[in-house]
């Protein structure tokens, strides 16, 4: 899954598809981002990064509120637009 | 077997994702027959309601809400321990149709559990109108479950999913066949089925074997597999253990991640193969209105204002319109008091009666009284939670509660803590770790509470200029958040110490709220409140009312009650000027009418009005009255009376205006209805150019004294015997401690009297300065003039930071014992704010007395 295009989500440009390249982090934090449907392949959006507090993705139907120290150990692939 | 489980209720356990309308779902189905409890340890709460469909009872237990059953959090660990040791006959899964991915996550989950699953396919209309067309009959084949269409909000399909509910469970074996499990790839299974069958040989049917290798390969010492312990032999337990493990670490060398990772992967990789195939969507479209209220409400620059706005509005709300039912419960509670009163003989010093009067009615209905300021707010809160915006305010104020070691969903307790302590301690569940649990409810109480205002209303008008006092209260209350932050801040970098939970939060779509849900989630939270009221208020208010009344002082400095008649006498002594004045023939009239007036008054203090002897005292006064008036001279008298009461009239509507206004004294408002006061006055004495002078001394020279007087006796006895009381003798025990911080004993008594309820400050410091509440509006007045001629202004403000800031009333210290868990945290809490008290006022006032 990692290749060379990994960008981290804080960094990614707002309103393009990804998909989720890697999960770092505590394990608590990582399973609990997966359960909620985050996980490694699954395809989000980046819907709002503000300069401070948390960034707003949109993964399946739902929009996640993520805290910048969580969303510092997502890193994404950019998607094709279809 | 089946005919058993026809005979009894059929129990039905409720799962899904937060936000997939399972608790709109819950309520369609059992409507008010719910009972809110908590799960046994844990704060989690725990919700159960009866129904009927078809002449079947069914018993509802609706977990807490949930995105798997990985036991991360205190929600997943219940909803995980639940369906282990009270397995339910039939779970129902909610799931979110237009989130489905997600939501099926936990429906692998359930079906691995090995329980018979119906799957309600929820808001399908919402799912529908944006675009998403799904094949449910695919889905339930590949699924293995059945699975039914419903709209919570308007109870479509719940009935259907009822009679689907029952149906599998008369034929659970059936059913639980039917389902299929998610597959892992090869690779998994090839490991997976073995171990499988080993949990089977070891623990037989009491254990879900598939489930039990799962959690065993991904690792987790969760509670739930105590029962794998119990179900097997200890050797038999250490071999498989053992087995999982190993294959737990060939995994991860296969894929290089951990188990439980590539299992979640594999979940989801399979979920989407069945969705791919049952489902067409753009599920993207349903967030359009969603998203364009976000882009205002969540805007970088305009979200913050618009919150600001909001808990404003939330604050009015709570606060105007509760002002009226709050006046009536307080009537209502006076005329309580006044009624059962009424049992014991007027007068009487009757223990039981000053219980359960001036005990038991004035503390708990002191607290009960701000019942409807608790309803609006948490229907505000309500109302806010409903819609979807809290989890957005949540998001907003993330940044800034992080910043002071506190998480965005911090903020919601800590709003409700405006109201009342406790249910903000309540609300401090929806927290997912127990060191931000415990730094919110620690901070909480600096919220001041509905309950301090009363004391905040009886000081600043007392010693600041008009202009000062919506600034001096709007200042009280910042000071409480602003020692809040210090508060946490401190607390997260000692005792509980550590890294902030990462924010993470799913924000619903926007939704309109339907009035039942309002209604239930309001009455939830207002009921715990109303159930502290009746338990530990109640007892508190006993205990109080027991420290404040014993030891009773029996023999008194001085005799109350023959001062009280030598009052009297004079009184009487002096009715002869009265004649004097009015040119009587003698003072035969004047002095009898005062001597049966004072007898008359006795009487009033030992009959109540519906009592035979008050009405044959009031006969009796009456012909004395008539007697006197028909001597000689008694048409003067007469005449003299009617002018006096004249005057009594101007004068009190004078008064009513002024308090009805709030004027100053140098309102113009006031200077006016002064003037028209006096002009008032200066034609009843052109109108009675003889009889006024006499009703003027018979008012400020006869009437005025004896009543003054009267007051001051009654004050002072009463005054003797809060200083002897146990409450009293604690104050002045207190009084070398409490004097740096300038306060006197009689504070640190009335501050001893706002542990059961802040408010009691108020009454306590009512009783130890020996106003006599003969009326509110004067009683209030009295004791603020009492409180000028004896503090200063430092000092006044002291005692607010110090009522704002020290130990929290018993309520909130049960609170944070029951949610916390443990004793210590709620002493200190307790001890720790007290001090902070007691250090901030101390500053406050040593370095105030060297500026002043």
């Amino acid at each position: 899954m990692k290749s060379s295009t990994m960008t981290p989500l804080l960094e990614f440009p707002i309103g393009q598809r990804a998909r989720v390249a890697s999960l770092d982090g505590g394990c608590n934090c990582a399973s609990r981002l997966r359960s909620m449907g985050v996980t490694v392949g699954s395809e989000l959006e980046l819907v709002k990064r503000n300069n401070w507090g948390p960034v707003l993705i949109a993964v399946g139907g739902t929009r996640l509120a993520i805290g910048r120290g969580m969303a510092r150990q997502i890193h994404v692939t950019p998607l094709q637009q279809d | 077997m089946s005919d058993l489980r026809d005979a009894r209720a059929i129990r039905l356990a409720l799962a899904g994702n937060p936000n997939a309308g399972k608790t709109t779902i819950f309520n369609a189905i059992t409507g008010a027959r719910q009972h809110v409890g908590n799960y046994p340890g844990v704060t989690v709460e725990r919700k159960q309601g009866n129904a009927r469909i078809d002449g079947v009872d069914l018993h509802i237990e609706d977990l807490p809400g949930t995105y798997s059953l990985d036991a991360h959090s205190p929600e997943e660990i219940v909803a995980q321990r639940m369906l282990l040791d009270e397995p339910p006959d039939v779970v129902i899964d909610i799931v979110d149709a237009s989130n489905l991915e997600r939501n099926l996550y936990l429906t692998t989950q359930l079906l691995e559990l090995g329980l018979p699953v119906v799957l309600a396919m929820n808001m399908s209309d919402v799912a529908a109108a944006s675009g998403v067309e799904m094949d449910v009959q695919e889905l339930s084949a590949l699924l293995g479950v059945p699975i039914v269409q419903t709209v919570g909000h308007r109870g479509e399909g719940v009935d259907e999913l009822l009679r689907t509910a029952v149906t599998v469970a008369r034929n659970r074996e059936q059913a639980v066949a039917d389902q299929r499990h998610c597959t892992y790839g090869n690779e998994i299974e090839q490991h997976l089925q073995p171990l499988t069958r080993d949990v089977t040989a070891a623990c037989g049917e009491a254990m879900p074997a598939r489930w039990t290798a799962l959690k065993l390969i991904e690792g987790q010492d969760s509670d739930a597999l105590k029962h794998f312990h119990d179900a097997c032999t200890p050797e038999q337990a250490e071999v498989i253990r053992a087995e999982a493990e190993h294959v737990g670490k060939h995994l991860a060398g296969v894929f290089g991640e951990a188990a439980d990772v590539i299992l979640a992967e594999r979940r989801f990789g399979y979920i989407s193969g069945a969705v791919s195939e049952s489902v067409r969507s753009n599920v993207h479209r349903r967030h359009e209105l969603s998203d364009k209220l976000d882009a205002v409400l969540t805007h970088r620059w305009l979200g913050l204002p618009v919150f600001a706005v909001l808990m404003y509005a939330v604050f009015h709300l709570t606060f105007t319109a509760a002002e009226a039912p709050m006046h009536w419960l307080e009537m209502g509670f006076e005329w309580l008091g006044g009624t059962l009163a009424t049992f014991w003989p007027k007068g009487s010093d009757s223990l039981l009666k000053s219980l359960v009067v001036d005990g038991i009615i004035g503390g708990v209905g002191g607290v009960l009284v701000f019942l409807p300021n608790i309803l609006f707010l948490f229907l505000a809160i309500a109302l806010l939670e409903d819609t979807g915006y809290m989890a957005r305010a949540a998001f907003i104020i993330d940044h800034v509660m992080h910043k002071l070691g506190l998480h965005g969903k911090s903020f919601i307790p800590m709003l409700i803590g405006f109201g009342c302590s406790v249910p903000a301690i309540l609300a401090t569940r929806t927290l997912e770790t127990r060191r931000d649990r415990l730094t919110t409810m620690l901070v909480v109480p600096l919220m001041s509470c509905g309950a301090r205002f009363p004391i905040y209303a009886l000081i600043i008008p007392a010693f600041f200029p008009p202009a000062w006092r919506a600034p001096m209260l709007w200042g009280i209350y910042m000071i409480g958040i602003a020692l809040a932050i210090v508060l946490a801040k401190v607390l997260r970098s000692t005792i509980l110490k550590g890294e902030t939970t990462p924010f993470v939060m799913e924000l619903p779509p926007y939704r309109m709220p339907t009035t039942k849900g309002l209604l239930i989630h309001t009455w939830e939270r207002a009921w715990m409140y109303v159930r502290k009221a009746g338990t530990i208020l109640l007892a508190a208010s006993i205990l109080l009312w027991a420290v404040g009344t014993f030891p009773r002082k029996q023999d008194f400095s001085r005799d109350y009650d023959e001062l009280a008649n030598q009052a009297r006498r004079r009184y009487v002594a002096q009715a002869d000027q009265l004649a004097v004045r009015l040119d009587l023939p003698d003072a035969n009239a004047p002095v009898t009418l005062a001597g049966a007036r004072m007898e008359w008054q006795e009487q009033q203090r030992e009959y109540w009005p519906h009592e035979d002897g008050w009405q044959q005292a009031k006969e009796r006064f009456q012909q004395t009255k008539q007697a006197a008036l028909r001597r000689p001279g008694g048409d003067r008298l007469a005449t003299m009376l009617t002018v006096a009461e004249r005057i009594g009239e101007i004068k009190d509507g004078f008064e009513e205006l002024v308090r009805e206004h709030e004027w100053d004294e140098d309102d113009p408002a006031y200077k006016l209805a002064a003037d028209r006061r006096d002009t008032k006055l200066a034609a009843l004495k052109q109108e009675y150019p003889d009889a006024y002078p006499a009703a003027m001394f018979y008012r400020r020279d006869m009437r005025a004294p004896l009543k003054e007087r009267l007051a001051e006796l009654a004050g002072q006895r009463g005054s003797e015997l809060a200083s002897y009381a146990l409450a009293g003798r604690i104050g002045q025990g207190l009084e070398p401690v409490i004097r740096p911080l300038g306060f006197d004993w009689k504070l640190g008594t009335a501050m001893i009297g706002a542990l059961a309820a802040k408010e009691i400050f108020v009454a306590q410091l009512g009783i130890v300065y020996s106003v006599a509440d003969e009326d509110e509006g004067s009683a209030a007045d009295s004791l603020r003039g009492k409180l000028r001629k004896n503090y200063t202004a430092l000092q006044a403000f002291c005692v607010m930071l110090f009522c704002l800031t020290s130990a929290p009333c018993v309520a909130t210290i049960a609170a944070t014992r029951q949610e916390s868990g443990r004793w210590s945290w709620a002493l200190l809490q307790l001890g720790g704010l007290t001090a902070l008290a007691y250090i901030s006022t101390l500053i406050v006032y040593q370095v105030g007395r060297l500026l002043v």
